[in-house]
């Protein structure tokens, strides 16, 4: 135990020469460092908090898995993100598949979206106005929401994004540029609205 | 720089993408030119709008469940090969039972199937602790040779 108190200021790549020794416990030290990043991550991909526990969890299962392909002194961020980024793709691919033949699902989702509140406690205001950001990045598709999120949440240069997502830059600058356009328009709404209210 | 030219790259500004002279000649432009200061002050909202989503938190159990699944994961190991080899295995025992009944007696052809089966399975290093000379396995097939000869 005190060895993984000891292990806890170290850098990721010590923790993780550690795991591929055989102390599979001290992978939980990478799990505490990278959930609430992960699960961001995955939230604003797929926009359903429930899901994105389950996938977050898979994630971790697959780096854990992978970790022996990990070389010491790549970016650690870049190995889960390109990780995350593909389990998040494939499960978006499958889902459209699901909705062709069901008519439903976007009545389920918007149900599992306010069950929200069960499992964490938000204030009315917050729920409202994170719902307006939710159905905003609703609107983008998976690839324009995969670059905002990266160039805006997680602060990654277009270089970073391209290494994580094997796209050119060109093709990102033109993904976020979109994004931007079309998140732009409810902004523009949302300020008519503001000065009809006044 | 124009308007026509400022436009496609306000984003890429935004983002500090662009390159040092480039961005210094945009900045100046935002400075004089109105119209393309109001584009890039609902860009700098957009932004600001998506900024609010809180973040969300993981579940409380989250790591114990991670770390329970991922334990899981190397119970798997356990059987290192495919299942198909197992039973194939089985299946290769099974229809030794039923073809092979030799004469305890009869050492000789004995020894030199079992020797050319033990061989067969030997090949595969997995199963060398299998000992198939000494098995009891074999001895179990003379008794009933035996008890049906009785």
């Amino acid at each position: 135990m005190k060895f993984k108190e000891e292990m806890e200021v170290f850098s990721d790549d010590k923790v993780i020469a550690s795991v591929r020794e055989g102390n599979v416990r001290n992978f939980e030290i990478l799990i505490e460092r990278y959930k609430t990043k992960i699960i961001n991550f995955v939230f604003r991909m797929i926009l359903d908090y429930d899901e994105a526990q389950n996938i977050s969890q898979e994630v971790f299962l697959k780096i854990f898995k992978n970790i022996k392909n990990y070389k010491e002194n790549d970016n650690f961020q870049s190995f889960i993100y390109t990780i995350a980024k593909n389990m998040t793709l494939n499960y978006i691919k499958k889902q459209k598949r699901v909705v062709l033949f069901s008519s439903f699902s976007r009545e389920k989702e918007e149900e599992k979206y306010t069950g929200i509140s069960g499992t964490q406690v938000y204030e009315i205001e917050k729920i409202e106005k994170d719902k307006l950001v939710t159905e905003a990045l609703r609107l983008l598709n998976e690839n324009q929401r995969l670059v905002l999120i990266m160039k805006v949440y997680l602060g990654f240069s277009y270089k970073k994004i391209r290494d994580i997502t094997g796209w050119t830059i060109p093709k990102i600058e033109t993904l976020i540029s979109r994004a931007k356009q079309s998140l732009k328009k409810n902004v523009i709404m949302q300020e008519r609205g503001d000065k009809v209210v006044k | 720089m124009e308007c026509k030219d400022i436009i496609p790259v306000l984003s890429k500004y935004q983002d500090a993408e662009l390159d040092k002279e480039l961005s210094e000649n945009v900045k100046k432009h935002l400075k004089e030119c109105k119209a393309c200061r109001e584009e890039f002050r609902l860009l700098e909202k957009t932004l600001f709008f998506i900024k609010e989503q809180p973040e969300v938190e993981a579940a409380d159990n989250f790591t114990a469940i991670t770390m329970g699944l991922l334990h899981n994961e190397n119970k798997k190991r356990f059987f290192p090969l495919p299942a198909f080899i197992y039973s194939f295995v089985f299946v290769l025992f099974f229809f030794l039972g039923i073809f092979i009944n030799f004469s305890p007696e009869n050492t000789e052809v004995r020894n030199k199937a079992i020797d050319s089966v033990s061989e067969l399975l030997l090949n595969s290093q997995e199963l060398s602790f299998l000992n198939v000379r000494n098995s009891s396995f074999f001895d179990l097939l003379g008794v009933e040779y035996e008890k049906r000869m009785d």
